[in-house]
């Protein structure tokens, strides 16, 4: 449908229906086109010829939809840098932590898997932040979309990765390794860790949502 | 292009506000905020009358070009009440008047640009006549 209603019922109806925004977004868009037709009625002007003037709501609704959305993905890119900075100074954290348990001198076999873990992990969040960084430019967001995008699915895969690899890793790494903390302690500790990753990867997955819609709406315009 | 000055330039047909060069909505959107700051439709309004009503505009482009001028840093918006009612106030930013100064010099030189090239023009076919 492309032509404007006669009421601005009916139009402001079709532009609630047409638009692809989060709820707070959503009711703000709906505000002002709701205050903008009230001030051209209190101007005299018939509904017919205020709803005509502004086009049709599915058009309206796509262009406020694609700009909230820009807007919304660049707040998330936000999110993702700062979840990805939490995760990296949980690490260190971690790191300070571990050296007050028994387990300081573990066999050296044991080192190389450990560290290899925590530089991929450190290499894909600084190359996969660094990306979206850049690519907080809408310019450079809308020619390489494709990108962002393939980096937030990284960045969400390394940290399920992490999460798991390393959780299976210290179980089976307790079994050689004497004085390892007690299973109920570990499954504390796991527990916590997941909880963790889980605060970790909600803004993750949430901005790399966005970034898929955002990436949809950039190919159709 | 232009026609008669009686003729309003609508939007979706002609190149000064074509929506494939929205940097021309930017300039006016721009130009009208720095004067005061301005809800959606007392702009399109104050453009109409500022224009002298040379400009049809297509009312629908105007919000989300706003919205993409706040996204950008040009505009910043509140939610206010005005003359009792809820509204959505833009204002132009410390940026935005940085953009607007370049863009109303960047016009100017194109102003003085197609200025020169048409005097040129009509003093030419003045000497063949």
């Amino acid at each position: 449908v492309t032509t404007a209603p006669a009421t601005v019922g009916e139009w402001l109806a079709r532009f609630d229906a047409a638009l692809i925004v989060a709820p707070a977004a959503r009711r703000a868009l709906c505000d002002e086109l709701a205050a903008h037709f009230a001030d051209a009625l209190a101007d005299d002007v018939t509904e017919a010829t205020a709803t005509s003037a502004v086009g049709a709501p599915e058009q309206v609704a796509e262009a406020c939809s694609r700009e909230a959305n820009l807007a919304a993905l660049q707040r998330g890119v936000w999110l993702l840098i700062a979840g990805v900075l939490a995760l990296g100074a949980a690490w260190y954290v971690g790191i300070l932590v571990y050296p007050l348990g028994q387990w300081v001198k573990p066999p050296a076999v044991l080192y190389a898997p450990h560290h290899l873990g925590l530089g991929a992990w450190a290499a894909t969040g600084v190359l996969g932040g660094g990306t979206l960084l850049a690519l907080r430019s809408p310019r450079l967001l809308r020619r390489h979309d494709g990108l962002a995008l393939a980096a937030a699915i990284a960045l969400v895969a390394m940290l399920v990765l992490h999460v798991v690899a390393g959780n299976l890793y210290v179980w089976l790494r307790n079994g050689i390794v004497p004085g390892s903390p007690a299973p109920e302690a570990q499954l504390a500790l796991s527990a916590a860790h997941l909880a963790i990753a889980a605060v970790v990867a909600a803004p993750l997955a949430t901005a790399a949502g966005r970034l898929r819609r955002v990436a949809g709406l950039c190919r159709s315009s | 292009m232009l026609g008669s000055a009686d003729m309003a330039i609508r939007d979706t047909d002609d190149p000064v506000l074509d929506g494939r060069t929205p940097g021309n909505l930017d300039l006016l959107l721009l130009g009208v905020l720095a004067r005061e700051p301005l809800h959606g439709y007392a702009i399109i309004a104050s453009l109409g009358e500022l224009s002298g009503g040379l400009f049809d505009l297509n009312e629908g482009r105007v919000y989300p070009a706003l919205h993409r001028l706040e996204r950008t840093g040009l505009l910043e918006s509140v939610w206010g009440e005005v003359q009792g009612r809820r509204r959505r106030v833009y204002r132009l930013t410390r940026a935005g008047r940085r953009a607007l100064d370049a863009e109303r010099a960047a016009w100017r030189r194109t102003v003085d640009a197609v200025s020169a090239v048409l005097g040129r023009s009509t003093a030419r076919a003045g000497r063949r006549s």
